[in-house]
């Protein structure tokens, strides 16, 4: 479990706290999707869960240990995955075949491991095709997926995905959802940033946060229900649920 | 400003295994002034790299651009004519910056093409205006600092700054939320003029149906469907064939249409709601 608790974040130099006092929790094999407008804190409170920002004041539980507890797992890092919103601040080596490799030496796997999950993921992720091609040769798309195949890759026990498929065909869109359940069935943990509403009705719970402050929470179909509500925290809302808020 | 292009063919060189990358063929297509044309296709089918042959970033292997009727890869100075005339909007936003504050980004083109600075800087604050952006507050940062959503942005802004009359957008929507994507709308309505025509790359169904009149699909290295936008969404069966997200009120016009009670005041209804909600209303009309 995930348990986040009144976490505070306030960038360096700036004048106001991005995150105000965020409290949520994600269990394990559980799919959390969290929307909100520009600017909400939807990606600082991503990197606060993976690690890379240290929050001023709250805490971050992951399943039982804090990031500064001396007892927590040497692969405390390794247990939160994140997918970067922007692939192309991700996606570094020469080919996608070493991508994929990449995390799984730094982890330390022996050889004959890593050989075997490379080929799954590329297996999995429909990218076999792609194996041997640089990643400055990849459309932003196929960049996307790629990203998302590295994190999946390391076998994280949760996952946090940052608008992870923006740039993807609807089609590529569905074989990312269909993998997400795959490893909700493995017991991973999931927090799905997105703003396509089609992508949160997937999830049980929907968070929205707005301006650094969790506004609105509930099951994905019943917050859409209330239109104006999720208009006035600047989340889309699906034509079938006004057309359904309306009668 | 018309362009053309006719048998356009560009592959990925791959000096590393000595051959090539094919991935456009033969693309040929026209596009007349004020037109706004949406180019879809999966991820990988070249849609980027024909924005980038297009707004003179890559040369092909073979084929022609055409602009006004006239070849321009032929002919140095013709071409460096047309390519100012082209605003391109990357899809990797901040890759497209290079300047150290967000003020010298959006300014940076115009002061090139010799507009006035006082003039270029009146209309770059009533682009981010209407994009929901303060020129004033964000003038000073750094572009490199700005929130994906807040790049997307200025990196359109600064295009739009210099009234181009070929307006190149690479999934200009992505990272932006619900209000952004409806000021990129309401932008792209407003235009500078009647003349300015746009090639947009986007796998946003909802929110491009309105303004894009017609639909190209790239496929195989080849357009493989040059259609009316509302004629190509109201096949949703063959939209989703080709990997492509329908329109949900053509979903919903599908669904009331399979239970038989589409009744014509349900289809005002749900029209009366999809314009309210400032979504396209072309794909709507009953296609049978």
């Amino acid at each position: 479990m995930i348990e986040v608790r009144d976490l505070r974040f306030r960038h360096p130099g700036a004048a106001d706290e991005t995150l105000r006092g965020v409290s949520f929790s994600i269990p394990p094999g559980g799919l959390v999707a969290l929307m909100g407008a520009n600017g909400s804190g939807k990606s600082t409170l991503a990197r606060c869960l993976n690690g890379l920002l240290v929050p001023q004041a709250g805490s971050i539980r992951v399943d039982g240990f804090t990031r500064s507890d001396a007892a927590s797992p040497a692969a405390a890092g390794g247990t939160v995955g994140l997918v970067f919103q922007n692939p192309a601040s991700q996606v570094t080596s020469p080919t996608v075949e070493r991508e994929i490799a990449f995390g799984l030496q730094s982890a330390g796997l022996p050889t004959d491991e890593i050989h075997a999950r490379v080929d799954r993921t590329l297996r999995e992720h429909g990218l076999e095709g792609l194996r041997g091609r640089s990643p400055s040769e990849l459309s932003g798309g196929e960049l996307q997926r790629v990203a998302v195949a590295a994190v999946m890759a390391l076998a994280p026990r949760y996952l946090v995905l940052d608008e992870a498929t923006s740039l993807l065909s609807a089609e590529s869109r569905r074989a990312i959802l269909r993998r997400m359940h795959e490893e909700r069935a493995r017991g991973v943990g999931i927090l799905l940033i997105t703003q396509f509403p089609a992508e949160a009705l997937e999830a049980e719970r929907l968070l929205v946060l707005d301006r650094g402050a969790v506004a609105l929470q509930g099951a994905p179909a019943e917050l859409f229900a209330r239109p104006g509500l999720m208009d006035a925290a600047g989340v889309p809302v699906p034509f079938r649920a006004r057309l359904g808020a309306a009668r | 400003m018309r362009i053309a292009l006719r048998g356009v063919a560009y592959s990925y060189p791959r000096p590393a295994s000595g051959h090539d990358t094919p991935i456009l063929r033969d693309v040929s297509f026209a596009m007349g002034a004020g037109e706004t044309v949406r180019l879809m296709g999966r991820e990988g089918a070249g849609k980027t790299t024909l924005l980038q042959l297009v707004a003179g970033l890559l040369r092909p292997d073979s084929g022609s651009l055409l602009v006004d009727g006239e070849a321009v890869w032929e002919d140095s100075s013709r071409e460096r004519s047309a390519r100012r005339r082209v605003g391109f909007a990357f899809q990797f936003p901040e890759q497209q910056f290079f300047r150290e504050t967000v003020e010298d980004e959006l300014l940076y083109a115009a002061g090139n093409f010799g507009m006035d600075a006082s003039e270029a800087r009146g209309r770059a604050a009533r682009v981010m205006e209407v994009l929901g952006l303060s020129f004033e507050g964000m003038r000073g940062r750094s572009p490199f600092t700005l929130s994906l959503g807040e790049a997307r942005r200025v990196a359109v802004a600064s295009v739009l700054v210099t009234s181009p009359a070929v307006l190149l957008l690479d999934e200009p929507t992505a990272g932006l939320d619900g209000r952004g994507a409806a000021a990129l709308l309401e932008l792209l309505r407003l235009r500078s003029g009647p003349e300015m025509s746009a090639l947009i790359v986007s796998h946003d169904a909802e929110l491009l149906a309105e303004c894009a009149t017609r639909v190209l699909l790239l496929q195989e290295g080849r357009i493989a469907v040059d259609a009316p936008a509302a004629e190509f969404f109201r096949d949703p069966v063959a939209v989703r064939g080709h990997g492509l997200a329908v329109p949900e009120a053509v979903e919903v016009m599908e669904d009331l249409g399979a239970l038989g009670r589409a009744s014509r005041a349900t289809r005002a209804e749900a029209r009366r709601i999809y314009d309210e909600a400032g979504r396209p209303t072309l794909p709507l009309r009953p296609g049978r």
